[in-house]
Parts: C-alpha cells; sequence; structure tokens
C-alpha cells in the first residue's frame, strides 16, 4: 500500500549547515497494517509524515502510494490525494466549535458528494464508534474521547487506504487513549487501511503490528528500554516473534 | 509591570500596531464630528462675547431699522448703570483691490472699549472717530487687498455706498480667535452715515454696578415701553443656537455615529489582540498572580495602546477637521456673523479620549469572566462559537426598542435624537437574527449543491459568532447612519427646493441691497429709484418688496411681505394648514399672516386666532394659515407689504420686484437695471432664477458637511470591516491549514472566504439599511414637525440600494486580497502547533 524508497530530505540553515531531516528511509505498509513510527523530538517524524501526505517534496527517494509516486503530484492533486485517498487523525482536535458532531464528521464527503448523502454515509461508521447519540451535539459540548472519535470518523469518512495518525492519545488519559487505539486498529483492519502511527506514547506503539524507530532522520532498531517501557504487548519490537512473521 | 509588557510587545508588535491604528481611526472620527458640531456655535458666541465683553444686558432693536441713539444717554442716567455703549451692526459688502467680502460691519464709540470686549479692548476708537476709519482683522483686510493706513475700502450696507479709509489691521495677538471674524470696526458715526441709519443703533450694551442687575432691567424696561427688547448680553448666541438647532442636532446625531463606528473599529482592532491576551492571562493565573493583579497588567495595556492611539487620533481628527469638515454656517450668515475659524473645545477633546481609552480597555477586559474564574485556564479552555441560537433576551430587547423609536416617531418626533439612539440599539440587538436567518437559509439550500464552501462558510460564521456579530455590525451602523443621513438630507433638500422656487414665483428680477448676507433679502433701503426703474424701456412694472429679520422670543425670524400685486401672496407649497386661495385673500384685506407651525405652536395659535407681532410698532394679526418654515430654521411669517411697512414703522424696500414687458428676457431685464443704477450703485439686480439656484446652492452648501461626514463613515467602516475581517481570516491561517490537511484546496478556500464575507457583510449592510430607511421616515418627521422644515418625505431607496451595494462591494473586495494569501498558507502549519 504504503512504500518509502531511500527517502531523503535535507534543509540548508542559514550557516549553509545541512540538516539531515529524513535521511536514507526506506520502509512498506501493508493494507490493514499499522506500523508505529517511534522517535524522540527532532528525530524526523513530522518531516516524514509530511512527505508521506505530499506536503512536503522529498530531496531524493519516492513515496509510493499503490504503486503511484506521490512525491511529484501538483499542489491540486496532492490536495485530491489527501481528500480522497489518506486520512489524517491528529491530537489537537481540529472540530469546527459551534457545529455538530455529524457536520464536523462530514467535512471531507462534502467536496464530490451532496449533503445528504454524505450525512447518510457517515452515520453507520459514527455509530460504530460509539456517537451514534451525539450527532446533532455541538463539539465543544463532547468529551475529550469523543472528540477525538470524531477526528477519526472524519479520516475515515471518504474510506481512504492510508491513514496518518500524528500522536492520536496525546490528548487523552491512558483508559480513553486504550479505547480510540483499539477502535482504530479493529476499524482499519476491517477496512484494510493502512495506518502510519507516529508516537512516543509506548502504549500507543503497543498496538501496531510493526514499531520502527527514527533516530537522526534515520530508521534505527527499536530499544524500547532506551525510551519509556512499552506497556502491553509490543509486536515488531526486536524479540518480538511475531514480528518476524 | 513594564518590563513584562516590553517582552510581550515583541511577540505580537503587528496586532498591537493593528489595535493602535484601528483605535485612533475610531477617536479621530469622534474628534473631527466633534469639531465641526462646536465650531459654528463657539464661532458665534466668541464673537459676540468679544464686542460685549462685561456688559450683562442690552437694549435691542427688533430690526434691522435699529432703536434712536438719543436712548443712550437715558440709560446712563439710570442709577446702577456703570457702562452703557451703543453698538450699530448692519450687514455690509466690503470691497478693496483685491476682492469682496460680506462683513459685519460694527459702529462704535469709546465706551465700548470701556466694556473690555476682547475685539476693542486694544483698539482705540476715539482716535480715528473723526476720520471714517476702519479696522479689519488681518484675514479680511488680505481678502479685499488693504494693507496700510489710508487704503481705501467701499462698503455696501442697506442701499448705500461709501468709502473708508483704513485704520489698522487687527492682528490674532490683539484678538486671539476673532481674527477669523468676518467683521469690520468703524466709529458709530461713520457706520450710521454708510448705511443710511443717522442715530440710530441696533443694541446698547450695559454693564450695571455690582449687585445693580434687577434694578437696570427694570429701568431698561420702562424705557424699552415694549418697542425694543430688553435682554441678557447673550441674546444673540441665544437666537443662534436656536437658528442652528437643527444644524446643530444632525452633527451632534453624526457625532454619536461616528462615536459608534470608532468604537466597533476600535473594539474589532482590539479583538485581534484577544487570543494572545487569553493566553497570557491562562499564563499569569497559572502562576499564580491574582485576578485582580492581572486586571492591572491588562489595564496597563490598555492605557499604553489607548494613551498612543489617541494622541494619533487626535491629530487625525484634527487633520480631518481642517481638511474635510469645513464649517459651512450656508444660509445662517444671513442673519449672524459666523465666522471661518475652527474651535477646538477640551470637551471635543475630552469625549473623544474618553471614546478611545473607553475601547482599549473594553476590549482588553472582554475576557473578564475568564480573569476572575476559579480555573486559572478558563481563558484558553473557553470556546467561542454558540452555534447558530438567538439570545431572546437581547432579541427582546431590541424588539422594546424597536417598539420605543415607533412610539417615538408616532407620538413624539421632537425626541428623534433619543428616537435614531433606541433605533441604533435596537439595530445592534436585533443584528443576530438576519445573521441566524441568513445562515439558516444558506443551510438549507446548501444542501443542493455539491460543494463543501457553502458548509464551511456557514460552520464558520457559526463558530466566530460574537465577531461575526461585531463585523456585521460595524457595517450596519455605518449603512444605517449614511441611508437615514443622505435620505433625509436628500428630502429636505427637494423642501427647500420648493421653497426657493416659492419666493421667486412672483418676480422676474430682483433688485436688492448689494452683499451674500442678503440672501433672504432683509436689508432695508429707501426705495428712491422706483421711478427710474418703471420707465425703463423692458419694465413692466416695479413692485416693492419688504421683508427683515425680526427677534420674537428667543427667535430671529424672517419676515416675508411680498407686494399686494404679486400672486399667490402666500408660497403655495408651504402651507401645512390652511387654503392657499382663502389665506391668499386674507393677506391681501390685511390684517392678516400667515405664521410657521413652530412659532403657531409656541404661542398656542391656530388659524383664526390673533396675536401680536412685537415689532416696532406692535401689531395685532389674525392666523390666515399655517406654513412650514419656508427654509428657515427660527421660523417665518408672511404678510403683505403694507401691513410690514405699518409693522415697522418704515416704508423701506427690502427689494423690488421687476416684471419685464412680454418678450424680454430677465437677462436683458438685468443688464438694463445694471445700466441705470450705474456702476457704484448699492443696490444689486439678478434674475429671479439666479436668486433661487444661489438660495439652493447656499442650501446645499450648508449641508454639504452632512454628507461629508456621511460619506467619511462609510469609507470608516468599509476599512474598518475588512480589516477586521482580514485579520479574522489571517488569524485563522492555523485552521485553514488544517483544512488544506485534509485535502481542501487553495481556491476552495478561498471561495470558502469570499462566501463568508459576503454573507456576514450582506447581512449587516442590509439590515443597517432597513433600519436606515426606518431612521430617514423618522428624521424627516422631526425636520418637519418640530424644526418645521418644508420636507418631502420619501423612502429613499435608491440610496439604500447604493450604500449597501457600495460597502458591502467594497469591503468584500478588499477582503478577497487577504484571503486569497491566507488561503495560501502552507497545509504543515497544521502540524507545527
Amino acid at each position: 500500500m504504503l512504500e518509502l524508497q531511500d527517502l531523503v530530505k535535507h534543509y540548508h540553515t542559514a550557516g549553509e549547515e545541512t540538516v539531515r531531516a529524513v535521511d536514507g528511509v526506506s520502509m512498506s505498509v501493508a493494507a490493514g497494517e499499522m506500523v508505529a513510527l517511534y522517535g524522540p523530538s527532532g528525530s524526523g517524524k513530522t518531516t516524514l509524515l509530511l512527505m508521506v501526505a505530499a506536503l512536503l517534496a522529498p530531496t531524493s527517494g519516492k513515496v509510493l502510494v499503490n504503486g503511484r509516486d506521490i512525491s511529484s503530484l501538483s499542489e491540486r492533486e496532492a490536495s485530491h490525494f489527501r481528500l480522497q485517498e489518506m486520512g489524517f487523525v491528529r491530537q489537537n482536535f481540529d472540530l469546527l466549535p459551534g457545529v455538530s458532531t455529524i457536520d464536523n464528521t462530514v467535512l471531507k464527503l462534502l467536496k464530490n458528494t451532496p449533503w445528504k448523502e454524505a450525512h447518510v454515509r457517515v452515520q453507520p461508521l459514527l455509530e460504530r464508534l460509539g456517537l451514534g447519540g451525539r450527532l446533532t451535539h455541538r463539539s465543544e459540548t463532547l468529551s475529550m474521547g469523543e472528540r477525538q472519535r470524531v477526528m477519526i470518523a472524519r479520516a475515515l469518512s471518504t474510506e481512504p487506504k492510508l491513514l496518518l495518525a500524528d500522536e492520536p492519545t496525546g490528548s487523552l488519559d491512558t483508559q480513553r487513549g486504550r479505547e480510540v487505539l483499539e477502535l482504530l486498529t479493529e476499524l482499519c483492519r476491517e477496512r484494510g487501511v493502512a495506518i502510519v502511527l507516529v508516537s512516543h506514547d509506548p502504549q500507543a506503539a503497543a498496538y501496531a503490528d510493526r514499531v520502527l524507530a527514527l533516530r537522526d532522520g534515520k530508521l534505527v532498531d527499536y530499544d524500547p528500554d532506551q525510551t519509556l517501557a512499552p506497556i502491553g504487548r509490543v509486536r515488531g519490537a526486536p524479540g518480538d516473534s511475531a514480528a518476524s512473521a | 509591570m513594564l518590563h513584562l509588557y516590553r517582552v510581550r510587545l515583541r511577540a505580537r508588535a503587528l496586532q498591537e500596531c493593528f489595535a493602535i491604528v484601528g483605535i485612533a481611526a475610531g477617536v479621530g472620527l469622534l474628534f473631527a464630528s466633534q469639531i465641526a458640531s462646536s465650531s459654528l456655535s463657539s464661532s458665534v458666541g466668541q464673537l459676540n462675547s468679544g464686542i460685549v465683553g462685561r456688559a450683562k444686558l442690552q437694549l435691542t432693536a427688533r430690526d434691522a431699522h435699529g432703536l434712536p441713539q438719543k436712548l443712550v444717554s437715558e440709560i446712563r442716567h439710570l442709577p446702577g448703570v456703570r457702562v452703557a455703549a451703543p453698538l450699530l451692526e448692519v450687514s455690509a459688502n466690503a470691497k478693496g483691490p483685491k476682492g469682496s467680502e460680506s462683513v459685519e460691519l460694527a459702529g462704535a464709540d469709546g465706551t465700548l472699549a470701556e466694556l473690555k470686549g476682547a475685539l476693542v479692548r486694544k483698539v482705540a476708537l476715539t482716535p480715528f472717530a473723526g476720520l471714517g476709519a476702519i479696522v479689519l482683522p488681518v484675514p479680511v483686510a488680505s481678502t479685499l487687498g488693504v494693507k496700510k493706513f489710508g487704503d481705501v475700502v467701499k462698503f455696501q450696507a442697506l442701499g448705500h455706498s461709501s468709502e473708508s479709509a483704513l485704520y489698522s489691521r487687527l492682528t490674532e495677538r490683539q484678538i486671539g480667535a476673532l481674527i477669523s471674524s468676518p467683521i469690520a470696526v468703524g466709529p458709530l458715526e461713520y457706520v450710521q452715515e454708510a448705511s443710511g441709519l443717522k442715530g440710530r443703533v441696533s443694541r446698547i450694551l450695559v454693564e450695571p454696578k455690582p449687585g445693580q442687575t434687577a434694578a437696570v432691567q427694570a429701568g431698561l424696561e420702562r424705557i424699552a415701553a415694549g418697542r425694543y427688547g430688553v435682554e441678557s448680553a447673550s441674546y444673540d448666541e441665544q437666537l443662534f443656537a436656536k437658528a442652528a438647532a437643527a444644524t446643530n442636532q444632525s452633527t451632534q446625531l453624526f457625532a454619536v455615529i461616528s462615536a459608534l463606528v470608532g468604537f466597533l473599529f476600535a473594539f474589532n482592532a482590539m479583538l485581534l489582540t484577544v487570543p494572545q491576551r487569553r493566553r497570557l492571562i491562562a499564563d499569569l493565573r497559572r502562576d499564580g498572580y491574582t485576578p485582580k493583579a492581572v486586571i492591572g497588567v491588562l489595564m496597563f495595556d490598555a492605557v499604553v495602546l489607548g494613551v498612543i492611539a489617541c494622541a494619533i487620533g487626535l491629530v487625525l481628527g484634527d487633520e480631518l477637521s481642517i481638511h474635510l469638515f469645513h464649517s459651512n454656517p450656508g444660509y445662517l450668515s444671513s442673519a449672524f456673523a459666523v465666522g471661518s475659524e475652527r474651535v477646538v473645545s477640551w470637551q471635543s477633546i475630552a469625549i473623544s479620549v474618553i471614546g478611545g481609552m473607553g475601547a482599549a480597555s473594553v476590549a482588553v477586559l472582554s475576557p473578564f469572566k475568564d480573569i476572575v474564574s476559579r480555573n486559572p485556564l478558563a481563558a484558553i479552555e473557553t470556546k467561542e462559537g454558540t452555534g447558530g441560537s438567538t439570545s431572546w433576551p437581547l432579541t427582546l430587547g431590541g424588539l422594546v426598542c424597536l417598539g420605543a423609536t415607533l412610539a417615538i416617531l408616532l407620538a413624539a418626533p421632537q425626541a428623534a435624537i433619543v428616537g435614531m439612539v433606541t433605533l441604533i440599539a435596537a439595530l445592534l440587538a436585533l443584528l443576530a437574527v438576519p445573521l441566524t436567518w441568513m445562515l439558516a437559509f444558506v443551510k438549507r439550500i446548501a444542501p443542493t449543491i455539491v460543494s463543501a464552501v457553502p458548509h464551511i462558510a456557514v460552520m464558520e460564521l457559526r463558530a466566530g459568532r460574537s465577531r461575526a456579530i461585531a463585523i456585521a455590525a460595524t457595517g450596519a451602523i455605518a449603512v444605517f447612519g449614511s441611508v437615514s443621513i443622505q435620505g433625509a438630507h436628500s428630502d429636505l433638500l427637494k423642501g427647500l427646493y420648493n421653497a426657493a422656487s416659492d419666493m421667486n414665483a412672483a418676480t422676474d428680477v430682483w433688485v436688492s441691497a448689494a452683499g451674500n448676507s442678503n440672501l433672504l433679502m432683509t436689508s432695508p433701503f429707501a426705495p428712491t429709484q422706483l421711478s427710474k426703474l418703471s420707465a425703463l424701456p423692458g419694465v413692466r412694472a416695479v413692485r416693492v418688496y419688504r421683508g427683515g429679520l425680526l427677534d420674537y422670543n428667543d427667535r430671529r425670524i424672517w419676515v416675508i411681505a411680498p407686494p399686494l400685486e404679486a400672486s399667490p401672496l402666500v408660497p403655495p407649497t408651504q402651507l401645512v394648514e390652511g387654503n392657499v386661495a382663502q389665506a391668499d385673500a386674507h393677506l391681501r384685506e390685511g390684517g392678516w399672516a400667515v405664521v410657521s407651525l413652530a412659532l403657531a405652536e409656541e404661542h398656542k395659535l391656530k388659524i383664526g386666532q390673533s396675536f401680536t407681532l412685537p415689532t416696532t410698532n406692535p401689531t395685532m394679526f389674525r392666523v390666515a394659515a399655517i406654513s412650514t418654515n419656508i427654509g428657515w430654521a427660527p421660523g417665518a411669517i408672511v404678510m403683505s407689504a403694507d401691513d410690514y411697512a405699518k409693522a415697522s414703522g418704515s416704508t423701506d424696500a427690502s427689494a423690488y420686484n421687476v416684471l419685464m414687458k412680454p418678450g424680454v428676457a430677465p437677462e436683458q431685464g438685468v443688464r438694463e437695471i445694471r445700466a441705470a443704477l450705474g456702476p457704484e450703485a448699492a443696490l444689486a439686480a439678478q434674475t429671479s432664477e439666479q436668486h433661487a439656484n444661489t438660495l439652493r446652492a447656499i442650501t446645499r452648501q450648508g449641508l454639504t458637511r452632512l454628507s461629508q461626514i456621511a460619506t467619511l463613515i462609510l469609507v470608516a467602516a468599509v476599512m474598518a470591516m475588512a480589516a477586521a475581517m482580514g485579520a479574522m481570516i489571517w488569524q485563522r491561517r492555523p485552521r485553514l491549514a488544517k483544512l488544506k490537511l485534509e485535502g481542501f484546496p487553495h481556491r476552495e478556500l478561498w471561495y470558502t472566504i469570499v462566501l463568508e464575507s459576503l454573507m456576514l457583510l450582506g447581512v449587516g449592510c442590509f439590515s443597517g439599511a432597513v433600519f436606515g430607511l426606518f431612521g430617514q421616515q423618522l428624521l424627516d418627521r422631526a425636520l418637519n414637525i418640530v424644526i418645521n422644515y418644508p420636507v418631502v418625505s420619501s423612502v429613499g431607496v435608491i440610496v439604500a440600494l447604493t450604500s449597501l451595494a457600495l460597502v458591502t462591494a467594497s469591503a468584500v473586495l478588499m477582503v478577497a486580497i487577504p484571503g486569497w494569501f491566507a488561503a495560501k498558507v502552507q497545509a504543515s502549519l497544521a502540524l507545527q502547533d
């Protein structure tokens, strides 16, 4: 589904120094698979994510989505790609204040779908996310967990094949974070959505099929001891037999 | 606190600068309109007090013929009188080598200087009494082109021509602000001779000894015996206040509207800094600052912003008043010596500064509830967005205000200013209703459109409702002000044009005392040229028209006295009660007069009832009909020329009505008359069409300031709305970036911004236009019923549509540019927070 081929992004600072934000990253994510990208601040996670979302052109290398190189898309094509083929979930809830749950969810769909049809289409998804009874509630009346679920619903509303999740549990307590991650993984597996989960929360990484570590722009071996101890089972971590399966 | 402010200022210098510009523009607008409104009255007041000095009382003549000078010695002999100074004031046309100017020619003797008035304090009148020389303020002397002692100035006053030598020029150092007054001062004997009023004076100024005022007043009443007025020395100011009431009320109304637009401008600008301030409040509260300390920090912000902005605003307002808002007395200069000086009072400065500081404080403390909240982070946790609901208490309040305005319109038009304020309050309180309707309407039709644009626009407007209403309110008030004032202005002009046509209907050519100040044909002159003019080949008939200005209580009323041969005698379009033919017949009988409504109401007069007019020979008249004020704010009375002659005790004419023979054009008649009168004549001839046009032009000029201010308010509102919308959109870039991250392209986001602006400004301006039409009716009724102007009421739909379209289109166009750039925001910005 998603394949990064020797992806490089260099920046030149004012002092002519070259910063290697992403330095030769190659990886792939299959449909229905969740890959956690784990790394400290400044490791290049956000730059990588921007390139995958066709928001930043790589210095070299390719970003292939279903075999198509999205790094060479025009602005218009890139917008279309993000709108139709990709979903984005972040820790900051980008919900419009004063607007209902269902209206916040259909936002992306409205570009190409009549309003009524869009409403009909997202209702099962919202019910699946446990928001069936909150359809007309305004965003500011929702709990943090509910808001994150609305964001997931919006991201999945166009039935994308790729979902980028940037610290999706960063604003939630442990219990709510766990619920959201469970839902996210279940839904994506059901729908065959490839997920790239960027986080430095070990709990989030624990839900991934594979965990990749990023340090100074390069993929390195994931070492949970150098970070906070992951909670629960970590698949894809060194020593985990499932990772090599 | 200062250190904290400097640190914060570095981080948000641009927003603070914008807020300063916003408040400064508001203060400037308010200050300029304040100066404009106070300058005319202050100018008359300054000139009067510059002449009367310490005098407390005066004996005044009721018309231009004056009172006998011999009464001066009688008054001087009254017990308790310290000084009694005779003064003769006549409207004159002064001519010099370079040009001419209408001036008040004042004649006085040395006793006037004893009153220590600023104008004559430093002018020794006695030494040049025998020379017939005059003194002029420097600007008047410059206009005429006279500089040194002995330079000749010609005067045309009350049909007389005379020459005088310049004695000296009065400098600003000598007479201060009076330097701009249109006045010429000469010895009493000379002015009496120059105006043909030998042995007459206009008023005798009296300074009683301490504690003797009441006794002196009683003595003056005895001498006056009902033929003259006994008034306070500031009587001219009272008369002017009455005459300028309409102009002043209009300007006051503008000042209120300017203040509101200015306040909203400033408030919108300050809202730009609210997000930063909310974060500051949360940071300070988290660090343990008490709410009181936080308020202190914010008030420091408000003071710094307010002081800088007020200083800039005052300079801006001052410049506006110099270059744009010229005080134009218009037709009032026919009856009062109105100067051109700009008077900047401390009250104008105080009102403007209070407005600016108030806007800064209110906007800075807008998150007050969060400052005093127990939760230190309330300021950043509070979300705007109250959805599409309407506040019912506010709506109810708006409806009550609307009801109150309707009641004022129907039952108490004299409270029009209060009515305009309640109407503005209703507009502001009810603005949320059309905005909600508009959002509901767009939401209803949006499902039929396959595009996210209308949906996002509606969602965004619902999300930022408070600010949306503040922006819409700016446009609403500006369009409201423009539509109501321009509409009423246009209706008033139509009525005044009709009055000008009526006045000129009975003659082909006017021959009257020369000078711009004789617009209303009120300067009397001896009709010695009657036979000469009648003998001219093109002339069919010459009739004596009489008229004048008469001080009746606190009104300087206009008496119109056409010759009996004129038909009709009464101005047909100006009657509000009574029948034209019947009134005309009564006037011809004699002893009847047409009285304007305000006068009739003041004296509780109805058609057929009698009243005594305080002319030189107090005369009883019966009311033949009731009219408008015929364009003269204090009121008018129409009678026959014969009746006026009896009442004033003089057969002087105020003008000749010259009728030309069939086939002789009025222009040709004017040429014949000018040739017959000679080049040095003190009488001037003009066709009735020329006179009507002059009256119309003066009327337009007098009301120009209203149009100027209305236009400036519109321009300011467009800028305020565009700036507020632009800033709002610029601040929303992170949210736009998030939408971009979701896949919305640049162009679609831009369409959203434009649609959002169009809806917001459209609703605001449309509401303003509808309420403006209501305001127009209120002002029309007030002008008609209270001030009694000849208003031709209409519904100014064209004005409303033009203002609505202009403001909305300009503001949307101005918003579209920053909107385009804001929509170009990088989506990566969404990942940076």
